[in-house]
């Protein structure tokens, strides 16, 4: 008993070096299609004047690089791959767009240590969604609308440059 | 020579409050390294923070004092002993003198000055930004609440960065320029009352509650820039000008935009009620938001009382007699509340439980006098 509650005692010293909060994604949020898609994507682009500020612009960009990712995941899942990709370029450009103001806050003079490590996690989070989708999408695809010329999507170029920005 | 004496009195006391003020100053805050300072916080800070009980009896002191010179002078005015020149002259020693206390019951204060930081120095919006977020910034060390995004409106928050330029970077003056940027909307508001009631008795129960001089002038609580312009905007708003009506309108939407409290004013507004009616409306409406949203939202703080109490000494004593009467027993109840904590040392215990006691039973105490009052000149009334 008394080894026992040693152990415990000893134990939460050492065993939560290994424990971690794993990075959350968001749920998906409207999609293409959907009547309330537009305005929500004219909001993030109102939001860019709202979150000024160094801190407040890495926020922006990463819930927006979170948002458009599970979004390009979930159309990659309905075999939407013209919107996924789109949807995967704007995820990639808001995650781009995140280090410049963690630079600038940093010269600033702002400890940016915690921030630094929430994208590190976000971008091991993104990662993995992104390996999946190499695992589970064509490497190329011919998208063919009814009324327009046919496009070749190169999926797997683009998911490993998406994988590259991370 | 009672004129001098009230003087002299407020003098005393509010130096002595200044200087025990300074014991209560956080321990992570040094303010000066004076050696004169740091001999004289030292004994100050040992005393408050290691001889409660002792310390609890001198505040509970300086409250009685702070009321019976407020009970004095409100009837020296009522009996015309003291003259415009000499309220302006005792309220003016009184506020000058107190705003260099510390805030030694409330850290809001702390929480006014590093939101204006996050805004004008690090330029960041705090209402997105919380300024734990940057964990080097110097003032977390003595900031509570540093875990939230800006809690106050944007009036607010623009104003604020008058009082933080002022500051200079420097702790103590910048909460000295908060403290000061407040009691002079403290001022503003005492004019509009005069302006308002054309009655210094008017002035003195505001002015002069010990309530308004701790939660206002030694805290430093932005309720008052609240309260003055939902005054200034229901007085002009009663006026026929145009002009005067859009400003009055400006002036609620500004209030609004300080704390949301003032939005319950648009009710009597609808109603187009003026004058007292308007007044006593507003009155009940604030302190219905005072006592029962403040409560379910957090508990009842004694600075939330400047709420109602603004529109209770608008109204003629001799109708508004049992709201002013409420006003002046809520004040005493809720400065009260402080008691526990400086005693005990900590919030939770029976520390809520003491805290309502003490702000229900000066409370209860007087309706049970005014409604036995009432009784009574009902019933000579009869007689007669």
């Amino acid at each position: 008993m008394v080894s026992a509650v040693i152990l415990l005692f000893l134990g939460t010293f050492f065993l939560h070096n290994n424990v971690f909060a794993s990075y959350v994604l968001p749920y998906p949020s409207y999609m293409p299609g959907n009547k309330l898609y537009r305005l929500s994507r004219l909001i993030d682009t109102f939001n860019k004047y709202w979150y000024f500020g160094n801190i407040a612009q890495v926020k922006y960009h990463l819930g927006l690089s979170d948002k458009y990712l599970v979004e390009a995941k979930t159309l990659f899942d309905y075999n939407q791959y013209l919107l996924a990709i789109d949807a995967l370029h704007r995820s990639s450009d808001q995650f781009a767009a995140i280090m410049p103001n963690v630079l600038t806050a940093e010269q600033s003079g702002d400890d940016m240590t915690q921030f630094r490590s929430e994208i590190q996690e976000a971008s091991i989070a993104h990662k993995t969604v992104i390996t999946t989708l190499l695992q589970t999408t064509p490497n190329e695809f011919l998208w063919q609308p009814e009324r327009a010329s046919a496009t070749r999507l190169y999926i797997h170029n683009e998911l490993s440059t998406a994988l590259s920005i991370q | 020579m009672k004129k001098l004496l009230l003087l002299a009195s407020y003098v005393v006391s509010t130096v002595l409050f200044v200087i025990f003020s300074y014991g209560f100053v956080d321990k992570n805050l040094v303010l000066s390294n004076n050696p004169l300072y740091l001999g004289l916080h030292g004994w100050l800070s040992a005393l408050a923070f290691n001889e409660r009980p002792l310390v609890t009896g001198i505040y509970l002191v300086f409250l009685v004092i702070f009321f019976v010179l407020y009970a004095w002078a409100y009837r020296m005015t009522k009996r015309r002993e003291l003259r415009g020149r000499d309220i302006i002259l005792t309220v003016a020693v009184t506020y000058g003198i107190l705003v260099f206390a510390y805030s030694l019951v409330s850290y809001d204060i702390f929480n006014y000055m590093t939101t204006a930081k996050m805004l004008f120095t690090h330029h960041e919006n705090p209402y997105i930004v919380m300024p734990i977020e940057i964990p080097n910034e110097a003032s977390l060390a003595f900031t509570r609440a540093a875990n939230k995004v800006a809690l106050y409106g944007p009036t607010w928050l623009l104003l604020s960065g008058i009082p933080h330029v002022l500051g200079f970077g420097n702790v103590w003056l910048t909460m000295i320029s908060f403290k000061l940027f407040v009691t002079l909307w403290l001022i503003g508001g005492l004019y509009l009352i005069y302006k308002v009631t054309h009655q210094w008795q008017a002035v003195i129960l505001f002015g002069l509650n010990p309530l308004i001089l701790i939660e206002i002038v030694v805290s430093g609580h932005n309720d008052i820039v609240m309260m003055v312009l939902a005054l200034l905007g229901l007085h002009l708003l009663q006026k026929s000008s145009v002009v005067d009506k859009l400003i009055g309108w400006k002036a609620l939407a500004l209030s609004i935009l300080v704390k949301g409290a003032t939005a319950v004013l648009i009710v009597p507004l609808l109603l187009k009620l003026k004058g007292n009616k308007l007044y006593r409306m507003s009155f009940w409406l604030l302190f219905a938001v005072f006592i029962i949203f403040t409560p379910l939202r957090e508990e009842l703080y004694p600075w939330y009382a400047v709420w109602f109490f603004l529109f209770a000494v608008v109204m003629p004593s001799d109708i508004a007699w049992f709201e002013q009467g409420l006003t002046i027993a809520f004040s005493i109840g809720l400065e009260l509340r402080n008691l526990p904590y400086m005693f005990m040392g900590y919030y939770a215990g029976p520390g809520p439980t003491l805290r309502t006691l003490l702000t229900v039973v000066p409370v209860g105490l007087y309706v049970v006098w005014s409604l036995r009052m009432k009784r009574n000149s009902l019933w000579n009334g009869k007689k007669t």
